[in-house]
């Protein structure tokens, strides 16, 4: 994993620009955030080396970059809860594997980073914020989803632009989101970044 | 159906359609004694080694053999075949073409001792755009899926191949159908996934092996500009 920080000083607004030029991913996430670093990433259990073997191994998609960063206070960042009271921005890269590439389609790439169909069938009450936008930029296609869950022990709101190539063999994904009140407080901030996602394959 | 596991993409040169003496000038000004009112062109035009149809609008082109008959799409329209196609918005482009001493375009997805070809370009609905996959493609002419759910017996011949020229996208696939059909099947489908453009060729299993390298050919030149395909 390829991360590529920077941190834009001395003007109003600040950004840290985020992503991987290996892996064709920018963008870019409020100055006063922090990212989470490989450590940080491997106590959320999103893919370790051993899981991403045995995945390439098996035929099946992987990450091949992963970012996290939060509002959270630093402190916290290693506990930070995609419910809480904090905005974060997940981006993930992965390579599809076979099964992948011949059944993705649009609709299945809103559930790619969270299963919202499958949250619903366990009792969750999803609601979509907007309609699905079909985001096309050259040969890129894919789709800018906004969502809520709603459990009894939590909320979660989020924005998902999330593009595929030609080939369908990579996948680029930045989600943004908190609990629900946190996601309409902060929804100007979420939806800038969101806008910042930018892919270039090849 | 249809397993594309361990498929990689085969990035696809266009293939330059056969072009009459004297250009494409030449065959535009032949397509337009065949323009019909509202329709878009289907342009054929004699080469030396076959006869090519386009449509400029579409973007399409391919070549079949001197001597094979081409339908276009208003000699089409009123009949049985339109629609038995899938989906539910009208091809934007139609032509069969048909081999044979009796050419008809009845004879397309048959086991016709002699082969058939169709070409299409169609919209693609909203939920079609939605839902619509690499193996979904194998049913975007003929919902093969449907016939197999209904005990028709569908093959693959060999290992569908996924194919990449420039913004488009599609599959290669060749299939036994009903244990009698073999054909080939190229789709093409654009980045924002609302037009497919597919070609057909196929005949009976004992007609195929002895027209494959005909077919072949007709398949290799199905061509699709990448130009203004969004």
């Amino acid at each position: 994993m390829l991360a590529l920080a920077g941190a834009l000083s001395g003007c109003s607004t600040s950004v840290t620009y985020l992503g991987s030029s290996a892996q064709g991913l920018y963008f870019d996430v409020p100055g006063d955030w922090h990212v989470a670093s490989p450590a940080d990433l491997s106590r959320f259990q999103l893919y370790g080396p051993q899981q991403v073997a045995l995945a390439q191994a098996s035929g099946q998609s992987y990450p091949v970059y992963t970012s996290l960063s939060s509002a959270v206070p630093i402190a916290r960042l290693a506990r930070v809860r995609l419910t809480g009271p904090y905005p974060w921005a997940l981006a993930q890269v992965y390579t599809l594997g076979p099964q992948d590439q011949a059944t993705l389609s649009l609709q299945t790439l809103q559930d790619r980073m969270f299963n919202v169909d499958s949250l619903a069938q366990s009792g969750a009450s999803v609601s979509q914020l907007s309609p699905t936008a079909i985001v096309v930029k050259g040969g890129l296609r894919g789709t800018l989803v906004r969502f809520s869950v709603v459990s009894s022990t939590a909320s979660l709101a989020f924005e998902q632009v999330s593009l595929t190539n030609p080939a369908t063999d990579k996948l680029w994904v930045l989600a943004s989101g908190c609990s629900l009140s946190c996601f309409h407080a902060n929804y100007s901030e979420i939806n800038r970044l969101v806008t910042t996602f930018t892919v270039s394959d090849g | 159906m249809g397993d594309l596991r361990g498929v990689a993409a085969r990035h696809s040169g266009p293939a330059r359609p056969c072009v009459a003496p004297g250009g494409y000038g030449a065959a535009r000004r032949y397509g337009a004694a065949l323009l019909a009112a509202g329709a878009l062109a289907a342009v054929l035009s004699g080469c030396a080694s076959g006869t090519t149809v386009e449509s400029q609008a579409q973007q399409v082109y391919f070549q079949v053999p001197s001597g094979w008959r081409v339908f276009d799409q208003s000699q089409l329209e009123g009949g049985a075949l339109v629609p038995a196609l899938s989906g539910s918005a009208a091809p934007q482009f139609l032509a069969i073409a048909a081999a044979g001493p009796r050419p008809r375009p009845g004879a397309v997805f048959t086991a016709s001792g002699y082969p058939w070809v169709i070409s299409l370009v169609r919209p693609l609905s909203s939920a079609e755009q939605a839902n619509i996959s690499f193996e979904g493609l194998s049913d975007v002419v003929f919902n093969v899926d449907q016939a197999a759910q209904f005990g028709t017996s569908v093959q693959f011949n060999s290992q569908p191949q996924i194919l990449v020229h420039g913004n488009l996208r599609g599959t290669r696939l060749s299939v036994n159908y009903n244990g009698n059909v073999d054909y080939v099947q190229v789709a093409w489908v654009n980045p924002a996934t609302d037009k497919v453009w597919v070609l057909m060729a196929g005949c009976s299993v004992t007609c195929f092996q002895r027209q494959q390298g005909a077919i072949d050919r007709v398949v290799q030149s199905f061509y699709v500009s990448d130009r203004g395909t969004r």
